[in-house]
């Protein structure tokens, strides 16, 4: 209760009501353009968030992602191309409904259904982050350091295909880290005596050029291909029956995102296809899916929309960044900053109640700001790329420049986009490398504190329960993601 | 030489290079057990072995590729649809033109300070919309202008951000 009348009360003491309004009408419009994913939504906003106060800078992002997932939806129903990845489950039977000529129906059962999941995502977030924490405050050095390591063994799911490049981007990420004064003893390292390394490289300008400056210079590389979206879709809500009937498949799709925000490294892309097949096992209505079923939007917009606020637990309560939006997210919080994990419930806690109450607000005003961006993202997916992407372009100059007035942080964000561009060319994926990044300090530091502590001997990390605990949980989570396309091969003759 | 390959070679320079670094990294009276260099040097070590596994896997995938060509049968090209090969489907010409945008942004670097935000805006968002395919109209230069101002005025008037005035504002 306490909780609750806090964030109320920060509501109305900041402009959180208006930054969370503000963050889903950028995220819609931005989930809403093929090629911005959530992520990159956010992550064009992170060098404004400088400007603004801890709380409102958090509320801005949180609801960003909020605003994204929704907006992803809207092309993957118009013109059967996901504006996010997570919307790729939406195109099935939305763009099928499309062409029955009910676009207006399949976007307000998106809508719709994203509300359901936003919110019940929040009561989630707001239940488990706390008491998670709250075991998280017993932790030494050594429990730390093993956090570290089980964050990072992440990287085995996020590796996409290829263990070892999945590997190549995560040590990529800790060598970036490495820049700069040294935790333990002060000394310089990789710094090439320019002063501005001296502090390190901030993930901020990591993430922007990964992200966003790659996502430029990628569509460089492809011919503009016209969209062209029919301008005269308005949102229509499902009727009470109908409304009824999406139920069971929306109460799917907030247990699979709730699980699958939690989970690190799974995201709303995956919990939007669990939801979308499950959903049609349980359906009564089977043979409409594929065909233009509505439970095949709702389950999956519920999902992904369920994950926008569950995938903010880790992040909370770990400090730990499971996909690449918590992970932006996290930016936000380091440019303030704040850290996150088990303190941040004490130390900052105007904070965490600030992003409750902001998400609710995101959630709820996610209708009506969900109905009035109709208009201006079927204006601006109509736009020219050219022109959209030299917009971008500047914004992301403009915006990076504002955080310390340097021209050297464009020269990194050039520098991270360049590398982000080879990466992609190459395939690497990039979230190893941010988790690299984010949790290089956490890993270097207190594996040498614990050492201190331990006059160097390693068994600290065994005889500390939590650490134990933890390198237990992260070694079995890296062997059954190994072993995984191991044991499917050893299934399949048996089945066979 | 395939896209795995070259991740690889790269991965060997970049981690010897990292290694080489982070050898030169002298003790200091402050050091403890690992000191500053320890974890670069497993760092730069782990990525050159990185790199050679990913160069032998690219190796002998191309090995096997050849063999089943040879055997009359159809080469693996599944990777071939993801989004790495749809930069490689623009070609060499694509890569040019990812180059040019940034050959672009790098010279808003080069002149923002001497020409000031305002100008340079403008100038980066004629050349990034025309260098993306936009026709050379006077529509260009006035939704350039127009997009330089628009971002002055947010972020400097709006969020109170300074941005460079230039010098070439001392000329007037």
């Amino acid at each position: 209760m306490d909780t609750l009348a806090q964030s109320i009360q920060i509501l109305f003491t900041t402009p959180a009501i208006l930054m969370a309004s503000v963050g889903v009408a950028w995220g819609i419009l931005g989930g809403a353009l093929p090629g911005l994913s959530p992520s990159i939504t956010m992550a064009l906003l992170l060098p404004f968030t400088y400007a603004l106060d801890p709380t409102s800078a958090i509320i801005l992002l949180a609801s960003t992602y909020v605003g994204a997932e929704y907006g992803g939806s809207i092309p993957a129903i118009l013109i059967r191309t996901p504006g996010t990845n997570a919307a790729a489950a939406t195109v099935i039977d939305g763009y099928e409904m499309n062409r029955k000529g009910k676009a207006g129906l399949a976007l307000g059962i998106s809508l719709y259904s994203g509300v359901i999941g936003s919110l019940f995502g929040l009561v989630m977030l707001v239940v488990l982050s706390e008491p998670l924490a709250r075991i998280a405050l017993s932790f030494r050095p050594p429990s730390y350091f093993a956090l570290g390591i089980l964050g990072l063994s992440v990287i085995v799911t996020l590796s996409g295909g290829s263990l070892v490049k999945g590997m190549i981007a995560g040590i990529f990420g800790l060598m970036v880290a490495t820049v700069g004064t040294d935790p333990v003893t002060g000394g310089n390292r990789f710094t090439f005596g320019t002063a501005e390394l001296l502090g390190g490289i901030e993930p901020v300008l990591v993430m922007v050029g990964l992200f966003a400056v790659s996502e430029l210079l990628v569509q460089a590389t492809q011919k503009d291909a016209p969209i062209r979206v029919e301008s005269k879709a308005r949102i229509q809500f499902p009727g009470w029956k109908l409304a009824k009937r999406l139920l069971p498949s929306q109460m799917i799709g907030n247990v699979v995102g709730t699980f699958e925000g939690i989970m690190p490294g799974a995201g709303g892309t995956v919990a939007s296809f669990i939801a979308y097949n499950e959903a049609k096992r349980w359906s009564r209505h089977k043979e409409e899916f594929g065909k233009g079923s509505p439970e095949g939007i709702a389950a999956p917009e519920t999902a992904n929309n369920t994950v926008s606020a569950t995938a903010i637990i880790p992040l909370l309560a770990f400090g730990i960044p499971g996909s690449n939006s918590t992970a932006v997210l996290l930016g936000g919080f380091l440019i303030h900053g704040i850290t996150v994990g088990p303190m941040i419930f004490v130390k900052s806690a105007a904070v965490v109640h600030g992003l409750y109450g902001g998400l609710l607000v995101a959630s709820i005003a996610q209708l009506a700001i969900g109905m009035a961006m109709m208009g201006p993202c079927i204006w601006l997916v109509n736009r020219p790329r050219a022109y959209l992407n030299a917009f971008i372009f500047a914004l992301i100059f403009s915006g990076v420049f504002s955080i310390h007035q340097s021209l050297f942080d464009l020269g990194l964000v050039l520098a991270a986009g360049v590398v982000g561009f080879i990466m992609r060319l190459l395939n690497i994926p990039f979230l190893p490398t941010v988790l690299g990044l984010v949790l290089g300090f956490l890993v270097e530091s207190n594996y040498r504190r614990a050492l201190v502590i331990s006059g160097g001997d390693h068994s600290i990390f065994v005889t500390d329960p939590i650490s134990l605990g933890f390198l237990t949980v992260a070694t079995l989570f890296v062997l059954g993601s190994v072993g995984k396309p191991f044991f499917a091969k050893m299934r399949k003759p048996r089945l066979s | 030489m395939t896209r795995e390959l070259v991740g690889g070679v790269l991965a060997i320079l970049l981690g010897a290079g990292y290694l080489a670094m982070a050898l030169q990294i002298q003790p200091s009276s402050l050091d403890d057990a690992i000191g500053p260099a320890g974890l670069p040097r497993v760092l730069g070590t782990a990525m050159v072995l990185l790199g050679i596994v990913l160069s032998v896997q690219a190796l002998l995938a191309e090995r096997r590729r050849r063999r089943s060509l040879a055997a009359g049968k159809a080469a693996d090209t599944a990777a071939e649809d993801d989004e790495a090969g749809e930069i490689e489907r623009g070609g060499l010409g694509g890569i040019a033109r990812a180059g040019g945008l940034l050959a672009i942004g790098i010279g808003y670097l080069l002149i923002v300070r001497t020409a000031g935000y305002v100008p340079a805006v403008a100038a980066l968002i004629i050349a990034a919309a025309l260098y993306g395919g936009a026709a050379l109209t006077w529509r260009v230069f006035a939704i350039g202008i127009a997009g330089a101002v628009f971002y002055y005025l947010l972020f400097v008037l709006v969020l109170g951000i300074p941005l460079p005035a230039g010098e070439l504002i001392n000329y007037f």
